[in-house]
């Protein structure tokens, strides 16, 4: 039955889910959230996956896709109240577990322009072809690798002492 | 022969053909400023991976596995009650004098009921929403009738999802009794939140709940005739 290998593909991908997740957010709880509104979405709109596609890339799309819109909501908003201390505390206000929890890569990572961010984390960690993180984007390949190689390099200052 | 930054991470990452791999390869052994590079692309993977393959370790939270399980739940509901739904089309299960029988049993019912409403039970709109609403329509309140059902001492119960209060109500002799409720739809909208969750974990609840498929459009106006008695 479709219905079933879609809803068995997608308790598969979970834990994949929550690792892009978990790169994209801010904090874990805000991961947690953002992985059920993509599963929510997921499930509202099953019948545009087509299948033999590959669940994971569309599954990530749309998580994607809701991170930007939140992104742009989120930045208007912090750009309000929190500028002078961006990176570091932005998003974890009065959330004590999750500002320990946040480590030098959090940090790094959370300086990154968001398009960076998502370039790095669906090559490096997710370990998508630049081809393939391009079409979960939605961008040229080109401007990927672009994105991949600044984001890369601004990391590799940060972490420099690790690296 | 020069390797740019943008051919070296391409390296890195396998993104390159045979022929260029064999020429950079060769250009990293002959530089070390260039094999120093190299070793810092990997660092800075390896520290990426390192922080978020142990997620991939982490058990799933329930409220992730909930929505793909109340998904599977709500498709099965939906099987049964297409199955109900033919049955209650064949011939000896139209309705007749049972339809006026029970049109007179409302009024007893209507005048039956507490002018208070005690407490654990719905009041005002929302009592009228669940006597009088079809499941599928919305009551003039804003609260969503989600679906009828059964449980096994033949309680007639709806699922309603509302902008105050979503849950289950069950009906007995003092009106409909509050049985599993949650914040409405607006309180739990946390900024990537969307409306419908709710509706899901209701259907979820209604389904252990229920001791047969939901009711049919006709089986459900067949008790709200009789005032959602409980079914013999």
């Amino acid at each position: 039955m479709q219905n079933d290998a879609f809803l068995t593909g997608l308790t598969a991908f979970l834990p994949r889910l929550r690792r892009f997740a978990a790169g994209l957010a801010r904090n874990p709880a805000d991961a947690d959230d953002l992985c059920q509104a993509a599963l929510e979405r997921a499930l509202v709109s099953r019948q545009q996956w087509q299948e033999g596609t590959r669940l994971d890339s569309w599954m990530y799309r749309i998580m994607r896709n809701i991170w930007i819109d939140t992104a742009r909501a989120r930045t208007r908003r912090d750009k309000t109240f929190a500028e002078e201390e961006a990176g570091l505390t932005v998003g974890v206000m009065g959330n004590q577990e999750a500002r320990v929890e946040l480590t030098m890569v959090d940090r790094a990572l959370q300086t990154l322009p968001d398009e960076q961010r998502e370039a790095v984390l669906l090559v490096l960690v997710e370990g998508y072809k630049y081809a393939e993180a391009a079409a979960i984007i939605g961008c040229p390949i080109g401007t990927l690798t672009s994105r991949l190689l600044r984001g890369r390099e601004a990391l590799m200052i940060k972490l420099g002492a690790a690296a | 022969m020069s390797v740019s930054s943008e051919q070296l991470a391409a390296y890195a990452d396998g993104e390159v053909d045979d022929v260029n791999a064999v020429r950079i390869r060769r250009a990293i052994a002959a530089d070390p400023a260039l094999a120093q590079q190299l070793a810092q692309l990997t660092a800075v993977r390896e520290l990426l991976t390192a922080r978020f393959d142990r997620v991939l370790a982490e058990p799933v939270p329930e409220r992730l596995t909930a929505p793909i399980d109340a998904a599977a739940k709500i498709v099965s509901l939906r099987d049964v009650r297409a199955a109900r739904q033919s049955a209650w089309q064949r011939p000896q299960f139209r309705f007749g004098a049972g339809a006026a029988i029970a049109a007179t049993l409302v009024i007893a019912v209507l005048v039956g009921r507490p002018a208070s409403t005690p407490s654990g039970y719905a009041d005002g709109q929302l009592a009228a929403a669940l006597d009088g609403v079809s499941s599928g329509q919305t009551a003039p309140d804003g609260t969503r009738l989600l679906l009828s059902f059964r449980t096994n001492n033949g309680s007639a119960c709806r699922g309603f999802a509302g902008k105050a209060a979503s849950g289950i109500a069950c009906h007995d002799d003092q009106g409909w009794k509050l049985e599993a409720t949650g914040a409405g739809g607006r309180q739990q909208t946390t900024q990537y939140r969307q409306a419908g969750s709710a509706d899901a974990a209701i259907m979820a609840a209604a389904q252990d709940m229920a001791t047969g498929p939901a009711l049919d459009a006709a089986a459900e106006q067949a008790a709200r005739m009789a005032g959602w008695i409980p079914a013999k």
